[in-house]
């Protein structure tokens, strides 16, 4: 099953079980289904719960939270993630501010979806990876789809979660097939540890290096690993959290042995190079596993840069598979 | 002589499914024919023949391709007919690891035999592997192996490679049986232990459950034999021997058997007649703390049993009873029956 597929039919499940869920974004409604088709057959199956709105993120976060807060739940589609800048002031000074600002715990069930990411040749406003800029909001959680993770599931979590989260969706992994229980391929098996899938060589023994990157790199972060292999004889492992924030991999006991093991630890991401989701998960393990790390942290992101429309620009700005396995051998021999 | 490759469907899958073949290998094709269907994430599009002709796959139903990909060749219908192609890189090494390049590098350089690297039992070839395995070549001393043990690997290498094997285990409480044991011991002035009372469970087991007696004669016969003879194994470090209990005698018969045949093992003054005939084989493992042996079902058996030793649960004593079978003479509900009658008669040991 492919990614929008399995993102579809989670929706579809969670309006079918629970009728205090709410759909809101721009041109959601069938026929048309939304501009990825993920909330397609939404509207006819849910009337009156999927609401189509105004072009205005503000306006669309805004009446969210407000449902929300009074005891309902609410997923946001934002059309493109870039847009998410406009729901900013909502998300971040009213969505998340509400769950502590009522002198108790007040639960606020909001999903705010935005289909992010490059690689389809949008150009620089329809092609960004914004994380970092939401990162360290208190009562505001980020999650990413991946290949991995049924999103049933992280709905599910998200949700239960009582705050507002942002769940990422990288456009590329719309297409690409969720992978099945425990084979990558033939080379690579993985499996969960507590919220994180772990992929590695089986029988691979101590990986010469991890890496830890946000779903929509999965496929890239696997196509680098199988050239490490194949060419170099560097056998890795790779990290793939659900949940980008907050993260912290030295505290999940069941990933500990595997980061002290490891030859060098490379965390990947597609923002832009600077105060990054990578930068922050680099300084907890550099706090945590000091002493054990063999070497620093080597950190991999997109270039400093607009992201180009025209495809061959846009390639030398984002983050390739390429760009992965660069890193891991200037990294390790660098 | 045309191609059929992948043509770009759209710009959003970076791979499709070959869905199906609409004309089947070795077909003739007009051109213009559908001879295959695609499928990208969205659609699934069909793909036509450029020329008439006869069409040659070269990629399997079900594969993933990318565009550009090479899906068939399609030889006109006058040219030499059915040029064999040969088959796309990926099944050229059916069966053998993958290597990755550095470990290839080594190979070439110290000359290895390729067939030395397959027997490593990797599915990656790394350079480690090529290390170890040349290191093991060089260094290791060779040692002659007995006439006996040769025999042995004949057997059991002629089981695995004939007997598809499945295997169950069972948990008995043997805390009666252990009881009677000492107390026969006493009675009879004669050694008994756990496996004399496993023995005469076995062999009464033959009436219930004769496939687990039976001989595979070919694929759709089994013989059964009218009388159970019971083989185990015996290794007092001289050799393994493989004596037999036959018929169902009393437990004081069959520890007087198996004391002689501890001391034949002692002494190698086994009968050929005492080696033979065999029907189904008892493999002893009870030695302190060994708690599971998967053993070896002989050729001509049908399955073989082992008992592994004693332990403390709780306030019982259990022991793990293994019952290897070939699954072409019996399932796993059978085994599961079988193991189950072995069980309730070593539990209520009286009736022995």
């Amino acid at each position: 099953m492919r990614v929008a597929e399995n993102l579809n039919r989670a929706l579809h499940g969670l309006l079918g079980d629970d009728p205090s869920v709410y759909v809101l974004g721009e041109d959601i409604l069938d026929p048309y289904g939304g501009a990825f088709k993920i909330t397609k057959g939404l509207s006819e199956r849910f009337p009156g719960r999927v609401l189509a709105t105004p072009l205005s993120e503000g306006a669309i976060a805004g009446a969210a939270a407000g449902l929300a807060l009074a005891g309902e739940k609410a997923v946001v589609e934002i059309m493109f993630g870039d847009f998410a800048a406009l729901a900013f002031d909502q998300i971040v000074n009213f969505a998340a501010k509400s769950v502590t600002m009522y002198g108790r715990r007040v639960p606020m069930p909001l999903v705010v979806r935005c289909p992010s990411g490059g690689h389809r040749g949008y150009g620089p406003t329809h092609s960004q990876t914004l994380q970092k800029h939401f990162l360290g909001v208190p009562g505001l959680s980020l999650f990413e789809v991946t290949p991995f993770h049924d999103n049933r599931g992280v709905l599910d979590r998200m949700l239960a979660l009582g705050e507002p989260c942002l769940l990422f969706e990288d456009k590329v992994l719309y297409t690409r097939p969720m992978y099945g229980e425990g084979a990558v391929d033939e080379l690579f098996t993985w499996r969960l540890v507590d919220d994180v899938a772990v992929v590695e060589l089986a029988g691979g023994g101590d990986p010469d290096y991890t890496l830890i990157v946000p779903g929509g790199l999965a496929h890239r972060a696997v196509s680098a690993m199988r050239t490490l292999l194949l060419e170099h004889d560097l056998a890795g492992a790779l990290l793939v959290p659900s949940r980008l924030h907050p993260f912290d991999p030295a505290g999940v006991p069941g990933l500990v042995p595997l980061l002290a093991r490891t030859g060098l630890v490379c965390v990947a991401e597609d923002g832009t190079a600077g105060g990054t989701w990578g930068e922050h998960v680099a300084a907890g393990l550099h706090t945590r596993l000091w002493g054990t790390l063999r070497r620093p942290v080597a950190l991999v992101s997109s270039a400093a840069s607009v992201i180009p429309t025209a495809v061959h620009l846009e390639r030398e700005v984002l983050v390739q598979d390429t760009t992965i396995r660069s890193a891991v051998l200037e990294g390790l021999h660098g | 002589m045309g191609e059929l490759r992948v043509p770009k469907l759209n710009n959003n899958d970076s791979e499709y499914t070959l869905l199906e073949w609409l004309a089947a290998d070795g077909a003739p094709v007009r051109r213009e024919e559908p001879v295959a269907t695609l499928e990208t994430s969205k659609a699934v599009e069909e793909l036509t023949a450029e020329q008439d002709g006869t069409l040659t796959h070269l990629l399997a139903q079900g594969a993933v391709c990318r565009p550009g990909d090479l899906l068939a060749r399609i030889t006109s219908g006058d040219a030499e007919p059915a040029v064999p192609f040969p088959a796309p890189t990926l099944a050229e090494k059916p069966g053998g690891p993958i290597i990755t390049a550095p470990a290839q590098d080594l190979i070439d350089s110290l000359g290895l035999d390729p067939a030395l690297v397959r027997t490593l039992d990797v599915k990656v070839v790394r350079r480690a592997d090529v290390e170890r395995l040349a290191a093991s070549g060089s260094s290791a001393s060779q040692a002659a192996l007995s006439v006996h043990q040769r025999a042995v690997g004949r057997t059991v290498t002629l089981s695995h490679r004939t007997i598809p094997a499945a295997y169950t285990a069972i948990k008995v409480d043997v805390g009666a049986a252990l009881t009677l044991t000492r107390d026969l011991t006493r009675r009879l002035r004669k050694l008994v232990g756990l496996p004399d009372l496993l023995i005469a469970a076995v062999a009464s087991l033959h009436d219930k459950h004769p496939m687990f007696f039976a001989e595979l004669v070919d694929e759709a016969t089994a013989a059964v034999p009218e009388t159970p003879a019971v083989g185990v194994t015996i290794d007092l470090g001289t050799g393994l021997y493989v004596p037999v209990v036959r018929g169902r005698p009393g437990l004081a018969e069959i520890a007087e058997t198996m004391t002689a045949f501890r001391r034949h093992a002692q002494h190698g003054t086994f009968k050929e007649a005492d080696l033979r005939g065999a029907n189904i084989a008892v493999t002893l493992h009870h030695d302190p703390d060994i708690v599971l042996a998967i053993p070896i079902i002989a050729p001509g058996h049908a399955c073989a049993l082992a008992l592994a030793s004693p332990q403390p649960e709780g306030d019982r004593t259990v022991a793990t009873i293994g019952l290897a079978y070939d699954h072409r003479l019996n399932n796993g509900r059978d085994a599961v029956l079988f193991l189950q009658a072995l069980k309730e008669s070593l539990e209520s040991p009286e009736g022995l």
